[in-house]
């Protein structure tokens, strides 16, 4: 059974339809774990994370239960979280610090922050003639096979082989440029604890709607309609609402065919970005201090050039999904075929004035938190996509919106003028899904 | 209204889905906190579950109210579980009331059980005790957490 359907995979994805058992199959499941998630450039965490030495966070990546730690000389190690002797899990806390060295709680061994042996409790007495000791790469912890970060963001692959970070990231590269340039220091500072949400559906559903331009004015849209009524409330009571509201408003007076007016841009493994942005550049005194900032930083002309950077949402196939402008990210860990945790993270500007951050920390709560009016509505959307797809009603998921419209250049896929609610973004992940399939 | 019946009150106000008279037991200048973090000292520090002002409270049961709140739709059923009630602190017209929340709540096909540590400053007005602050710990807050669809 299990053969036939490895055999058939490649049927599972057409370029506008895909099979639905490509989410609901758990044995689908297994081999995408392994063939993607346990292969590719997987987000762990940004430095900020793990300042001081034997700071550690512990990460999913596929099914592997990892940790990212700072070492002692300031490099950052990814390490399975696990005791090469018993096969104890290392670190049972979500975060903290290690001290100067692990120490399994079972049986005392102790590891370098890199995962090397450090001591075994009477190693000589105990393990002379024996195949274990310091010499035996498998009495230490098991390293990621490689890490690598890219202005601050660490990532690892837990394969020996594939493209290096910088090539795979490629377009999308411009996410983490676009925060840190963002900053008048030039970088940006983990805001300690995220949303950790928990996703009733499988882990492509919400990848899929990230860059779905169409769901907003759907899902969102009694979100959108309450804040609006209550914005224009506020502005009749004192001449200016909360720039919070009018990004929860946005959801609601952002019509369709605005959103049209957006485009696509989708990359080689299965990146993609979505183009065009809120009408955020407002004038009032908090924006306009940070923009003095910034010039004081950069000149007037790269100020400019950084401002104007038109993103709304750039998605890192398999695992990340970023909003640069707001300074937040969505790292995607896959569960279980219909279950998926997603950890969301905000940002500091280094440099950017208070105001700047408790507005977009006001946004973030408002969007992403567990209990808000926007991701509630997408989770209750995502869950009621899941079950629909057990349904015999019918076999393909459909991504056939403005197809056959897209236009390739220097091998990426853009959407054509006025096609920003295009399926595009979809059929591109699933390209790339079948390509790693394949292997 | 002695505190004990003013916090039953609130419970009863929710479990019976009165979300516009649950809203009128705030004062204007009232905030609704539920942090992320443990013994999290600010709102400002990192990031919350909830922070409301009055107004967006108001939007949170505006929401609840449209024909098309996905997740809202139907309203879950709760039963808020309010005790350990403890005054903390009396300083007219206000006072610090401590209180541990239970909460059972019901909506398609499943039953959740949600605790809390809770906090209220409530004020005495002319129009009766008010709340001008609630704070509500989640034991889980920390944890992964499903989609947050009632009020707490």
């Amino acid at each position: 059974m299990l053969q036939e359907r490895i055999a058939d995979l490649s049927k599972c994805v057409e370029p506008d339809r895909v099979r639905r058992e490509v989410y609901t199959d758990p044995e689908i499941f297994e081999l995408e774990m392994q063939r993607i998630h346990e292969q590719v450039w997987i987000y762990c965490g940004h430095e900020s994370q793990v300042p001081k030495p034997g700071d550690y966070y512990t990460v999913q990546i596929g099914r592997q239960p990892m940790l990212m730690v700072r070492g002692a000389e300031g490099r950052i190690s990814v390490l399975y979280n696990r005791c090469p002797h018993r096969g104890n899990m290392m670190c049972g806390d979500r975060h903290g610090n290690t001290g100067e060295f692990f120490r399994c709680s079972y049986h005392a061994w102790t590891f370098q922050h890199d995962g090397r042996l450090r001591s075994i409790p009477m190693m000589e007495s105990g393990y002379a003639g024996t195949r274990y000791g310091r010499d035996n790469p498998d009495c230490s912890m098991k390293r990621a096979a490689r890490v690598e970060s890219y202005r601050g963001f660490v990532f690892a692959s837990l394969a020996q082989g594939g493209p290096a970070l910088a090539e795979f990231l490629g377009a999308s590269r411009v996410a983490f440029d676009d925060m840190c340039d963002r900053a008048p220091a030039g970088e940006v500072e983990i805001v300690p604890n995220c949303f950790r949400v928990i996703q009733h559906s499988n882990w492509k559903i919400f990848l899929e709607n990230q860059l779905d331009a169409l769901h907003p004015s759907v899902v969102h849209q009694s979100t959108g309609r309450a804040a609006h009524e209550v914005e224009k409330q506020i502005e009749k009571r004192t001449g200016k609402a909360p720039l919070s509201y009018h990004m929860l408003s946005a959801f609601a007076t952002v019509t369709i065919d605005k959103w049209d007016n957006f485009q696509t841009l989708n990359y080689p493994y299965g990146h993609c970005i979505l183009t065009g942005y809120m009408g955020l550049r407002p004038k009032d005194p908090d924006t306009v201090a940070y923009e003095k900032t910034l010039i004081k930083a950069y000149g007037k002309q790269r100020t400019e050039e950084i401002l104007a950077v038109n993103i709304h949402h750039v998605l890192i196939y398999p695992g990340l999904s970023v909003q640069s402008p707001l300074q937040q990210l969505r790292a995607v860990r896959p569960l279980g075929v219909d279950r998926t945790l997603t950890e969301i993270w905000h940002f500091r500007l280094k440099g950017a004035p208070e105001p700047i951050y408790r507005r977009s920390l006001a946004y973030y709560n408002l969007v992403n938190s567990p209990a808000t009016l926007i991701n509630a509505d997408d989770l209750e959307n995502f869950w009621k996509c899941h079950q629909g797809l057990a349904s015999d009603g019918g076999d393909w998921v459909s991504f056939g919106r403005h197809h056959g419209h897209d236009i390739e250049k220097d091998g990426a896929v853009e959407t054509a003028p006025n096609c920003g609610t295009s399926e595009a973004p979809m059929r591109n992940q699933m390209k790339a899904w079948a390509q790693y399939m394949r292997a | 209204m002695n505190v004990e019946q003013f916090l039953y009150h609130e419970a009863r106000l929710l479990d019976t889905q009165q979300y516009e008279a649950w809203l009128e037991l705030f004062t204007d200048d009232a905030t609704y906190w539920v942090p992320l973090e443990r013994e999290q000292k600010d709102p400002f520090e990192t990031s919350s579950i909830i922070h409301d002002d009055r107004t967006l409270l108001g939007l949170r049961v505006k929401q609840a109210r449209h024909p098309r709140a996905h997740a809202r739709l139907p309203l879950a059923r709760t039963v808020h579980q309010v005790g350990n009630i403890l005054v903390l602190k009396e300083n007219e017209p206000e006072f610090l009331v401590a209180s541990t929340l239970t909460l059972v709540e019901f909506r398609a096909e499943r039953q959740r059980l949600w605790g809390a540590l809770v906090e209220h400053r409530l004020r005495r007005t002319s129009a009766g005790l008010r709340i001008a602050h609630k704070r509500v710990d989640l034991v889980n807050s920390e944890g992964e957490l499903d989609g947050i669809a009632i009020l707490l």
